[in-house]
């Protein structure tokens, strides 16, 4: 177990939901950084070098496929992907696995619970 | 291929819409008129050729009477020239004459030459010496003419048959058509063949004969005037044959070769007047139009009507006679070609136009659902998160009024996304939108996943909830999510109906083909005759203990039908008041699907 805290980034254009996915995670001592579009989300990856990275489907410029697609096989390792979507599109849900994605949550399922265990459960993975 | 068409083709379309057929048949009838006009130029060739076949045949024809008539020509007027060159011509010089004359080589030995001697009554007595001078027994010079000046007698004949011996003395001028011919010739100063005259229409067909004369006129330089020519008349070369004999001689042989059938008629064509008929008449056939055909052939002051009939089949060749035929063969063969290839190319098109159609409302449903599904679910989503947070401290502790409220309001959301969840999943399946992803996926894991997830509801209520699971991994081929869905379905439910603490259990086993997951609760239980019917969509279990219990009645059957795409099944054992065992049998690998009610797509 590492002593320093673990780092998760949220990749969200809805600042409510990120808003609140920040307050619970900070609280369970995670630091925590946010970006609001696919092409910020990439340049955060590569600075910022998150664990685990929640990742919206759905956003301007650069959605969480593209996200996926560009991001590099060493990325892709260190880093563990949980997609979110309130869409529930399957042809989505199918790329984003393909791409990589550990997890696929329907935002609307996870409450503040859920969401702190999950992110424990893949982070570790 | 998004290829759309334009204005024009839009309406060709709404065209084909009407019926298929329409603009393929136009256009088939587009090429047929093409071809009508090569066909009449084909035909109108036709026409011609045989026109000239015709003309050529006939003109054969003609050529062998004239021929022939030439030849009789040459032969009399070197029968003249010998009458002139000698004084007395004797009766054994005309014969050695006729027998030897070089004249004589293309004509049969049956033809009749003689020479009839032209004199005047009172003369009589001469002609009758000279006969009896020249060995003619039992001459007599005969018919007599009572009325005219002038007589005549055959005194010279060849060949000098017993028939023929019987025409000497025989006064020609007495018959009138010989007579009429005789004097064509003293008018004309040249040959002159007889015409057929009335008084012989009693004499049936085959037995006429005619005559053609050249006459004799003693002083060769003075015959210009009529009256010269008949002063200086001596007598006329004459022969005699049968028309019908002769043609048939000539002629027959070239009709049959040539397939046509002739009438020959002297003047008119009348049946009192028919010379010669081919004996093929009745069997030579043809059209109107284009086979039959008349022609005139001018004889030495006679005309001869010939009338011809040909055999359509053998006037040009077989080819030249089908060519319009063929034309319009390949004409409709061409349409009838064209009509089918555009026919399927309208069939085709339209089929791509509709699946074009059916795409786009494909795609615009997909759309729709996925919009409606998102905008239900965020605000949804915010307040639970907040909520969510309030319950958990982050806005300061939560006493126990404000915990019920707030509770309350979070369960009230809850219930609002679980059922937007569920009917979003009904529409997509419904409209055939679900599409399985199957993957190699570890039951075990998955299991795990399910049962560590609903810890939180289990013990609120004070349920025990536990997966049995086997060691090692348990690989099967399924579409994970959906899996997962039909597992906290059937597991949600299982605590829901469970009402005093109970034990919910998971358990995962396999045989050769299958996993099975067995899902056993102690709760109420279902009763014998609802065991089915839970399975229908919109049915819920209604009973006394259910009365709190919220669902739409949609999750058990979603659950059937998604294990059924895996080819697998939900089984359930239960006793009333007892519990329940929801037994979830998948195939391990890819396994035939039995055809189900829904339309879903795999």
């Amino acid at each position: 177990m590492s002593k320093l805290k673990q780092k998760i980034l949220i990749v969200e254009d809805d600042t409510s939901i990120s808003e609140a996915y920040q307050m619970i995670l900070e609280k369970e001592n995670y630091q925590v950084a946010c970006a609001y579009d696919g092409n910020e989300g990439l340049k955060k990856l590569g600075s910022f070098n998150p664990d685990l990275m929640l990742l919206d489907l759905r956003m301007p410029h650069l959605d969480g496929v593209g996200v996926l697609e560009k991001m590099t096989p060493k990325q892709k390792k260190d880093t563990s992907v949980i997609v979110l979507s309130n869409y529930d599109m399957q042809k989505e849900i199918d790329e984003a696995y393909k791409l990589g994605a550990t997890r696929y949550i329907l935002k609307s399922w996870a409450s503040p619970v859920d969401l702190v265990q999950l992110v424990k459960r893949s982070i570790s993975e | 291929m998004t290829k759309q068409p334009n204005r024009y083709t839009k309406k060709i379309y709404e065209l084909a819409g009407r019926s298929l057929y329409f603009p393929p048949f136009i256009v088939a009838l587009v090429v047929l008129s093409v071809t009508l006009l090569p066909w009449q130029n084909a035909r109108h060739n036709l026409l011609s050729s045989q026109q000239k076949a015709i003309d050529s045949k006939t003109k054969s024809v003609e050529a062998v009477i004239q021929n022939k008539f030439n030849d009789y020509e040459n032969k009399l007027s070197s029968g003249v020239a010998l009458m002139r060159a000698n004084q007395d011509v004797t009766k054994q010089q005309w014969q050695d004459f006729f027998n030897t004359s070089a004249t004589t080589e293309n004509i049969a030995d049956n033809e009749i030459i003689g020479y009839l001697k032209v004199f005047e009554k009172q003369n009589k007595s001469e002609i009758e010496q000279f006969a009896m001078s020249q060995g003619y027994k039992d001459f007599y010079i005969h018919p007599d003419t009572p009325g005219d000046q002038l007589s005549s007698s055959v005194i010279f004949v060849h060949p000098l048959s017993n028939n023929n011996m019987s025409t000497v003395g025989l006064n020609m001028l007495a018959q009138n058509d010989t007579k009429e011919a005789a004097m064509r010739a003293i008018t004309t100063a040249s040959p002159a063949l007889s015409k057929l005259s009335e008084s012989d229409s009693d004499s049936s067909y085959g037995d006429e004969s005619l005559i053609m004369l050249v006459p004799n006129f003693a002083n060769k330089t003075k015959n210009v005037t009529q009256e010269q020519r008949r002063q200086n008349l001596q007598g006329y070369v004459y022969t005699q044959f049968q028309p019908s004999q002769l043609l048939d001689e000539l002629l027959q042989s070239q009709s049959r070769q040539q397939h046509f059938s002739l009438q020959v008629y002297s003047e008119e064509i009348k049946p009192s007047n028919l010379l010669y008929q081919t004996n093929n008449y009745n069997d030579i056939e043809g059209d109107e139009r284009n086979s039959k055909t008349t022609r005139g052939v001018s004889l030495f002051g006679a005309t001869w009507k010939m009338s011809y009939q040909f055999d359509d089949k053998y006037v040009v060749s077989t080819s030249e006679r089908s060519a319009p035929t063929v034309v319009i063969a390949i004409g409709m063969t061409l349409s009838m070609l064209v009509f089918l290839a555009t026919l399927s190319f309208f069939k085709r098109r339209t089929k791509e136009l509709q699946e074009q159609k059916d795409a786009e409302v494909d795609l615009a449903k997909d759309e729709l659902l996925s919009l409606a599904s998102h905008q239900m679910r965020t605000p949804a989503t915010g307040v639970k998160q907040y909520v969510g947070m309030v319950l958990q401290g982050f806005a300061g502790e939560v006493d126990p009024a404000q915990r019920l409220l707030l509770e309350k309001a979070y369960d009230g959301n809850e219930r609002q996304l679980h059922v937007i969840n569920q009917i979003l999943q009904l529409a997509k399946l419904e409209s055939g939108r679900i599409v399985l992803a199957k993957h190699p996926t570890d039951l075990k894991k998955l299991i795990e996943d399910v049962v560590e997830e609903q810890q939180a509801v289990a013990s609120e209520v004070g349920h025990s909830l536990k997966a049995v699971v086997p060691k090692q991994p348990l690989m099967a081929k399924i579409d994970q999510h959906m899996i997962r869905m039909v597992l906290e379905n059937i597991v949600s439910n299982a605590l829901k109906y469970t009402l005093k603490a109970g034990t919910i259990t998971v358990k995962l086993t396999q045989n050769k083909q299958y996993a099975i997951i067995a899902i056993a609760d102690t709760g109420i239980g279902i009763a014998e005759n609802k065991k089915e019917e839970i399975f229908k969509q919109f049915t819920r279990l209604h009973t006394n203990q259910t009365a709190g219990v919220s669902g739409t009645g949609i999750g058990l059957y979603l659950a059937n039908q998604l294990v059924n795409l895996h080819g697998g099944t939900i089984e359930l054992t239960s006793t009333e008041g007892k519990g329940t065992t929801f037994i979830i049998k998948l195939p391990k690998r890819q396994m035939k699907i039995k055809p189900s009610s829904s339309n879903i797509s795999n």
